[in-house]
């Protein structure tokens, strides 16, 4: 049986803001958070991959590796601000498979693809 | 089955308590306190009293003591630190915000010492986690992990609240549990420190408030 090198996490989030908040902030700000919090070696070990973001739903999905959650769980929850306006990002589900966790979630995959970072 | 408990909501009128209140509920908090009154829903009530002088601190305790089920000091002097360490009405201690303020004032092992085995906790706020420049942060950690290791070397419990000001600033319980990660502290003690030990001290706080006249 195949076995995957790297395991992961998929977290389905919701970002609670009252101004419009486009992808491209949501990522910069998860970033910027992971950096601060445990520099670039963390970084490096959380490797965390925007997926997808619903502009019009604020939900979205991140990816990182299996043992670095609770480092991606921490970044999110030091987000008090995007574009200016306070802002809380709350995980809502976490799953080994981003096809389970959509299914938990009843969020059907994107006909586009994600934009390049 | 856990029960996590958030001892700190800190909201400034009725009505923002009642929103962070059930916002709190939504996230998966099954108690909660706050600074302020909350109508319609179950909340314990709570006062921060912050004194630099003993007599400010007894005379608040005086008032405070029947009107409130948790009463928390935040020790802007080492006098005040005594005091409190001493003192049975006293449920939660904190310390100032500012780093620089803590410079001179933390918990130490004579505080400690006076603190051992009678109850009162240690409490953290995340929102102290929160929104900080790096250097700031980098300080908050410092001086939380010393506090930490006084604290662990006697054995006395240690609290984990979200100190929110506003809904904006509530946290779910797993994301508090996370910003532990800061402070070293490993997952199952930073669950207890939201979960088990919260909910004793509000047991112990309701179990006084019905035997007082």
């Amino acid at each position: 049986m195949p076995v995957r090198s790297v395991r992961r996490r998929y977290l389905l989030f919701a970002v609670e803001t009252k101004s419009l908040i486009v992808e491209k902030s949501v990522w910069e700000a998860i970033r910027d958070s992971i950096l601060n919090l445990y520099g670039s070696k963390g970084l490096s070990l959380i490797d965390p991959n925007l997926i997808e973001y619903n502009e019009t739903a604020k939900t979205g999905i991140i990816r990182c590796t299996h043992d670095t959650e609770r480092f991606l769980r921490a970044s999110i929850a030091s987000i008090v601000e995007l574009s200016g306006s306070p802002t809380a990002i709350r995980i809502q589900r976490v799953s080994g498979t981003i096809k389970t966790l959509r299914k938990k979630a009843g969020i059907e995959k994107p006909k586009n693809t994600r934009i390049a970072k | 089955m856990r029960h996590y408990v958030d001892l700190h909501l800190k909201p400034s009128t009725p009505e923002q308590a009642f929103e962070m209140t059930q916002l709190a509920i939504q996230l998966g908090y099954s108690h909660v306190a706050s600074t302020q009154p909350v109508e319609g829903l179950k909340a314990a009530t709570r006062v921060d009293i912050e004194a630099k002088r003993g007599k400010e601190l007894q005379d608040a305790l005086r008032r405070s003591r029947r009107r409130y089920e948790i009463i928390a000091v935040r020790c802007l002097s080492k006098e005040v630190a005594r005091l409190v360490a001493r003192d049975e009405r006293v449920d939660i201690l904190l310390f100032p915000e500012d780093p620089a303020l803590r410079r001179q004032n933390w918990l130490d092992h004579h505080e400690a010492g006076l603190l051992d085995g009678a109850g009162r906790a240690y409490e953290i706020n995340a929102s102290e986690l929160l929104a900080a420049s790096p250097m700031r942060l980098a300080k908050v950690i410092t001086t939380i992990k010393r506090d930490l290791a006084v604290a662990s070397h006697h054995d006395i419990p240690v609290v984990l609240s979200s100190g929110a000001t506003t809904p904006m600033l509530i946290r779910e319980p797993r994301a508090l549990t996370a910003l532990a990660t800061l402070l070293d502290i490993d997952e199952d003690y930073a669950t207890d420190m939201l979960s088990t030990i919260p909910e004793a001290i509000l047991a112990r706080a309701h179990a006084g408030h019905k035997e007082e006249p």
